[in-house]
């Protein structure tokens, strides 16, 4: 009968470094014994080819906006009393944070998450989710994750793109969050009248946006 | 002879970067966070395509990583090393990944679609690199956290507790379970009395 020992409790032993007296006098749990040593060694044959040089430079952007983003909240924040404090706070919160995402449906632009599962909405998502985003009269929406544009929906939209809706109102796009990661939901607002086409990347197409005359809102949905 | 502990050899090696971080000012973060990602990107990429067993989730994780790094770098107050709390975001981010695949996997029934690199490599005998990493997806997150902190990264039991915030015993214990499954996982997937010669 082959000796079951060494999976039992002879392979603790080595990982808490102490003697096992019973493998010196049992063939099956050397064998075994070697067997994990197989394991352990193919561990540094588990490959991982760098795919992304660009990744860095990825890092430093995400850094740049977000430095930028402090930079624009301490301006806005005056530190002189708490009162202003509070007053700047207020203002910064009713017009960056819960205005935006009201779920109201008369305010433009706004997104929302609807939630697999359960038939609520809410503003933090997970894999599975919606999110649904919603552009006024004019503008354009743009979904992008990890920097690079996964859906487009403009007034110029046919009827019937997948992902694009359009009503009075404006666009409305709507994706399924299917991969981990941070998206950016971009609202432009184009110069009239051209469309600035996007070339697919996030700061590229913010800087062409810009550099057209338009202008931009974006917001960040991190999904878990 | 001077006995060192892993976590102290890694705090003396980051002393510059931790000098850098003490500056707290914006080039000194830049020039901390440039240091961190010259020394430890290899080995975040290599631990989040270990968990992730994939290079687009890896280079995801390891870009959220390195931005988180330099975010929070200000509230480091070198309770531990500047390598075991790197490795503590980088855990907490292959969790976040491996969770938010598990979910898909249960409300849908099958893996992400934009991650193919999921699918069994070929069963050949000389590729158990390849196939030692699919097994590694198989075990639960927590014995995978494990597993590839001792054996690819190869820390200290010690220095993974500090990682986990668990005790150096329940690693080796749950490393010792995880080596138990991975030997069955490898050798019924390379379909031959392997390893030691016993199946």
């Amino acid at each position: 009968m082959r000796c079951e020992r060494y999976w039992d409790e002879g392979v603790l032993l080595v990982e808490q470094g102490r003697p096992d007296p019973h493998r010196d006098d049992c063939l099956d749990c050397r064998r075994e014994h070697e067997a994990r040593g197989e394991i352990v060694r193919a561990f540094q044959l588990v490959g991982a080819q760098d795919a992304d040089p660009a990744w860095k430079r990825r890092v430093w952007e995400q850094i740049e906006r977000y430095e930028k983003r402090r930079d624009t909240i301490a301006r806005v924040l005056p530190w002189g009393t708490a009162f202003a404090a509070a007053s700047a706070l207020a203002v910064f919160v009713s017009t960056q944070g819960p205005a935006v995402i009201t779920t109201a449906h008369d305010v433009r632009p706004r997104y929302d998450v609807v939630p697999s599962q359960v038939a609520m909405r809410s503003t933090s998502a997970g894999i599975g989710d919606r999110v649904r985003l919603w552009a006024g009269p004019g503008q354009e929406a743009r979904i992008y994750r990890a920097e690079k544009l996964l859906l487009r929906c403009t007034p110029s939209t046919p009827t019937g793109t997948p992902g694009c809706t359009r009503d009075d109102d404006g666009v409305m796009a709507e994706l399924v969050l299917q991969l981990p990661g941070d998206y950016q939901l971009v609202i432009v607002q184009p110069a009239a009248p051209a469309i600035v086409e996007p070339a697919g990347s996030f700061d590229g197409d913010l800087a062409k946006i810009t550099a057209g005359g338009g202008s931009y809102r974006s917001f960040d949905l991190p999904v878990r | 002879m001077v006995n060192t502990t892993a976590a102290e050899d890694a705090a003396r090696d980051d002393a510059d970067i931790e000098q850098l971080i003490a500056r707290n000012d914006r080039h000194g973060r830049d020039l901390a966070l440039k240091l961190l990602m010259d020394r430890y990107s290899d080995r975040v990429y290599r631990f989040a395509h270990a968990m992730t067993r994939s290079a687009a989730a890896a280079d995801d994780v390891r870009q959220q990583v390195f931005f988180q790094a330099y975010r929070d770098l200000a509230r480091f107050e070198r309770r531990s090393s500047l390598r075991t709390w790197l490795f503590a975001i980088v855990r907490n981010r292959c969790l976040d990944h491996v969770k938010g695949q598990r979910r898909w996997w249960k409300r849908f029934g099958n893996p992400p679609p934009e991650d193919p690199e999921v699918e069994p490599p070929d069963l050949d005998r000389s590729r158990i690199g390849e196939v030692l990493a699919v097994c590694i997806t198989k075990l639960a997150p927590a014995a995978r956290t494990a597993v590839v902190m001792r054996y690819i990264e190869e820390l200290a039991y010690e220095e993974a507790a500090e990682i986990t915030n668990e005790l150096p015993g329940t690693l080796q214990q749950r490393v010792a379970r995880a080596l138990k499954a991975l030997r069955r996982c490898v050798s019924s997937r390379l379909r031959a009395p392997v390893m030691g010669g016993v199946s």
